[in-house]
C-alpha cells in the first residue's frame, strides 16, 4: 500500500499469472467453439457464447474454491492463492457474458422489461425439474457481482474485515444456486451422463476437500495444553524450525511463536489483511511475512514497519531449560515484547 | 408469486438507484472523509471502485455517519 | 481466519454436502438418459408404413406413417431453430401438450412414434416457454 489507491497492485508474479489466466479462458473458449462447430455446426453463435461462457464460469469457480483448501494441505499452491482475487474477477465477467447473452438472446426481445421477463417467463415456482433456473443464475450473478465489485482492498478496509468476509462467504450460496441452475436448466434439456458426472464429481472434490481441511484445523483448535502458574506449556526450541512458526491455540486464539536468530516471538496468527495465517509464513528480512499476500510484522511488537500501520496482538513467553511456556492473556496490538533469547 | 417478484424487484431497482446517487457523492467527496488514502487517489481508481460503492452503500453511509459525530 | 470463520465454514460446507445432493439427485432422477437416439435421424426406408398424410408450414415438414400396429411422425426441421432447446410434444385428444416425443435443433429430420390418439404435434421452447410452432392434423 502506498498513499493513495491503485488500480491494480501489480507485480512480476501477479502478471504472469494474469497472462496464464487470459491465455487459458481465451483458449477454453476457442477450444470449445471449435468441438461444438464441428460436432454441432448449426448452433447458433448466441447459443455457442452462451454455452462457452456458462461452463467456462463453472469451471473457474470450481478453480476457485478448490485453492484455499489445497493451499492449507499442501502450500505449493500458495502462489496461486495470492491470485486468486483476479481470477474471481475473471470468473465474474465470465458469467456476466454468459447472462448477459442469455438475457439478450431469451429476454431482449418481448416488450416486457428483461429481468422482469427472467422472473416470469416461466412461473413454475412450484416444480422442481421445471422451476424458473434463470432465476438462479440470475441470483447467482448478482452475489458474484457484489464480490467482485468489492475485491479491491479499499473495500476490505472501509467495510470492516467482517462485513467484506461475510460478503464474500456469500459464494457458497452462489455455488450451491449455480448447481441448480445447471441441474434444473441445461441438464434437463440435453441430458448428457457426461456433463451431468463431471459437475457431480467436481462438486463432491470440491465440498469433501473444504469438510478435510475443516476437521483438520478444527483439531487444531481444540488442542489442549498443560498449564503451570498461569502459563501454558508449548514445546521444545527444536520443534520449532529456524525462520518460522509453530502454531497453537490459547483462549481460542491462534497463536504463532516464531523461531528466529536464536530468539522466540509470539503473535497473534490472524493477518490483518485478510486473515491470512501468519504461523505458516516465513520470516524475510527480519519481518514475519505473510504467506497468502505478504504482508509484513515485526516480531517483536507485531507492527508492520513503516509507512504500514497493521498491528496485531503480541503474546509473551519464555523459557524453561528448553521448554517454551506462552502466557496466555494476549497484549494489546502492536505492543512491543522482549523476545526470548536461548 | 407475482406479488413477490414484484416487490422484489422493485426493493433490487431502488436498491441501485440510491446507491448509483451515492456512488458519485462518496467517491468524489465522502470517502476522503472516511479513509485518508482516498485524497490522493486517481479518477480512474474512483471508477473502479464505483460499482462496488454502489453495491455496498447501506455500509458505507453506515461509516460515514460514524465519521461526523466522533 | 479466526475460530468463528472457521466454524462457519465447517457448517456451512456440512449444509452444502447434505443439501446440494438432494437437489442434483431430484433434478436427474426422473431425466432419461437416452431419448437424444429415439430421435434418430428418418430412414427413407418406408418399409411396411405408408404414408397417410403431409403437412407443412414454415419451420417444418411432417408426414405421418402408419403400419398394422403403429403411427409414426417424420418432422424435417427445415432451418436451424434460433431456440437452443426445442422440444416436441404430441397433441392429446384435447389439442392440448400431451406427451414429450424429444428433443431437437438442429435442420434434419427426426422420427417419432405417437400414440394413436395424437391431433397434432407441437413445437415448444422450454427455455422461455413459448411455442414455436404447431401442426394439427
Ligand atoms: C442473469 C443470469 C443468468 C441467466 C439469464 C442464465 C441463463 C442460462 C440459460 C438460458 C442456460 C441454458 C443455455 C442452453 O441450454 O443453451 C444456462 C446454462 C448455464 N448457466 Fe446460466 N444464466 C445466468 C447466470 C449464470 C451464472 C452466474 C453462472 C455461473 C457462474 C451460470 C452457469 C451456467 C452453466 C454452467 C450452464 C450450463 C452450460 C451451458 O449451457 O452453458 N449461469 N444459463
Ligand atoms: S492475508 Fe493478505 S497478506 Fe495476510
Amino acid at each position: 500500500m502506498g498513499l493513495d489507491y491503485q488500480l491494480v497492485l501489480w507485480n512480476k508474479y501477479k502478471k504472469a499469472y494474469d497472462k496464464i489466466i487470459i491465455i487459458s479462458m481465451l483458449l477454453y473458449i476457442i477450444l470449445f467453439a471449435a468441438i461444438t462447430l464441428i460436432f454441432n455446426s448449426e448452433t447458433t453463435i448466441e447459443t455457442l457464447v452462451i454455452r462457452a461462457f456458462g461452463s467456462l464460469a463453472i469451471i473457474m469457480l470450481n478453480i476457485i474454491l478448490i485453492i484455499g483448501p489445497l493451499a492449507r494441505l499442501n502450500s505449493n499452491f500458495l502462489p496461486i492463492l495470492y491470485n486468486r482475487r483476479h481470477l474471481g474477477v475473471s470468473m465474474f465477467i465470465a458469467a456476466f457474458i454468459h447472462g448477459g447473452f442469455s438475457i439478450f438472446q431469451f429476454h431482449a426481445l418481448g416488450d416486457v422489461n428483461p429481468i422482469y421477463s427472467i422472473f416470469t417467463s416461466n412461473m413454475d415456482y412450484n416444480s422442481l425439474t421445471n422451476f424458473p433456473f434463470q432465476v438462479l443464475g440470475f441470483i447467482a450473478l448478482l452475489i458474484l457481482f457484489a464480490m467482485a465489485s468489492t475485491s479491491h482492498d479499499f473495500f476490505l478496509g472501509n467495510l470492516s474485515a467482517k462485513v467484506w468476509k461475510r460478503l464474500h462467504m456469500m459464494v457458497y450460496f452462489a455455488y450451491a444456486l449455480i448447481i441448480a441452475h445447471m441441474f434444473l436448466g441445461a441438464f434437463q434439456q440435453e441430458t448428457s451422463p457426461l456433463t451431468i458426472g463431471i459437475m457431480t464429481i467436481g462438486f463432491f472434490t470440491v465440498a469433501s476437500l473444504h469438510l478435510i481441511t475443516a476437521f483438520k484445523e478444527q483439531k487444531i483448535d481444540s488442542m489442549k495444553m498443560e498449564e503451570q502458574e498461569g502459563w501454558l506449556k508449548v514445546c521444545t526450541i527444536s520443534e520449532i524450525e529456524e525462520d518460522r512458526a509453530k502454531i497453537f491455540t490459547v483462549k481460542n486464539q491462534r497463536v504463532a511463536v516464531f523461531k528466529y536468530n536464536g530468539k522466540l516471538s509470539a503473535i497473534h496468527n490472524v493477518c490483518k489483511h485478510q486473515g491470512g495465517p501468519l504461523g505458516e509464513g516465513k520470516i524475510i528480512d527480519g519481518c514475519i511475512t505473510c504467506p497468502w499476500h505478504g504482508y509484513q510484522y515485526l516480531p517483536s511488537n507485531g507492527q508492520s514497519p513503516p509507512p504500514f500501520t497493521e498491528k496485531v496482538a503480541t503474546y509473551q513467553l519464555k523459557l524453561e531449560g528448553d521448554m517454551i511456556y506462552i502466557n496466555p492473556e494476549a497484549f494489546d496490538e502492536g505492543t512491543e515484547v522482549e523476545p526470548c533469547n536461548y | 408469486m407475482e406479488i413477490i417478484i414484484n416487490i422484489f424487484l422493485l426493493i433490487l431497482s431502488v436498491y441501485f438507484i440510491i446507491g448509483l446517487l451515492f456512488g458519485f457523492y462518496f467517491l468524489f467527496r465522502g470517502a476522503s472523509k472516511i479513509d485518508p488514502l482516498m485524497e490522493n487517489t486517481k479518477t480512474k481508481v474512483r471508477f473502479l471502485l464505483f460499482p462496488g460503492v454502489v453495491v455496498t452503500w447501506p455500509f458505507l453511509i453506515g461509516r460515514l455517519f460514524k465519521s461526523k459525530t466522533p | 481466519m479466526t475460530s468463528g470463520l472457521r466454524k462457519a465454514h465447517k457448517f456451512i460446507w456440512l449444509l452444502l454436502i447434505i443439501t446440494v445432493p438432494i437437489i442434483m439427485f431430484f433434478s436427474v432422477k426422473d431425466l432419461e438418459f437416452f431419448t437424444d437416439k429415439q430421435a434418430k435421424e428418418m430412414s427413407f426406408e418406408l418399409g411396411d408404413y405408408r404414408i397417410v398424410a403431409t403437412d407443412e408450414n414454415e419451420v417444418l415438414k411432417a408426414a405421418i406413417l402408419k403400419n398394422e400396429d403403429s403411427i409414426k411422425i417424420d418432422i424435417e426441421i427445415k432451418t436451424p431453430l434460433k431456440a437452443s432447446s426445442a422440444e416436441v410434444y404430441e397433441l392429446n385428444q384435447n389439442k392440448e401438450k400431451g406427451r414429450f416425443l424429444g428433443p431437437m435443433s438442429k435442420a434434419k429430420t427426426y422420427s417419432f412414434y405417437l400414440n394413436n390418439d395424437a391431433t397434432g404435434i407441437l413445437v415448444f421452447d422450454t427455455l422461455k416457454g413459448t411455442e414455436i410452432t404447431k401442426l394439427i392434423f
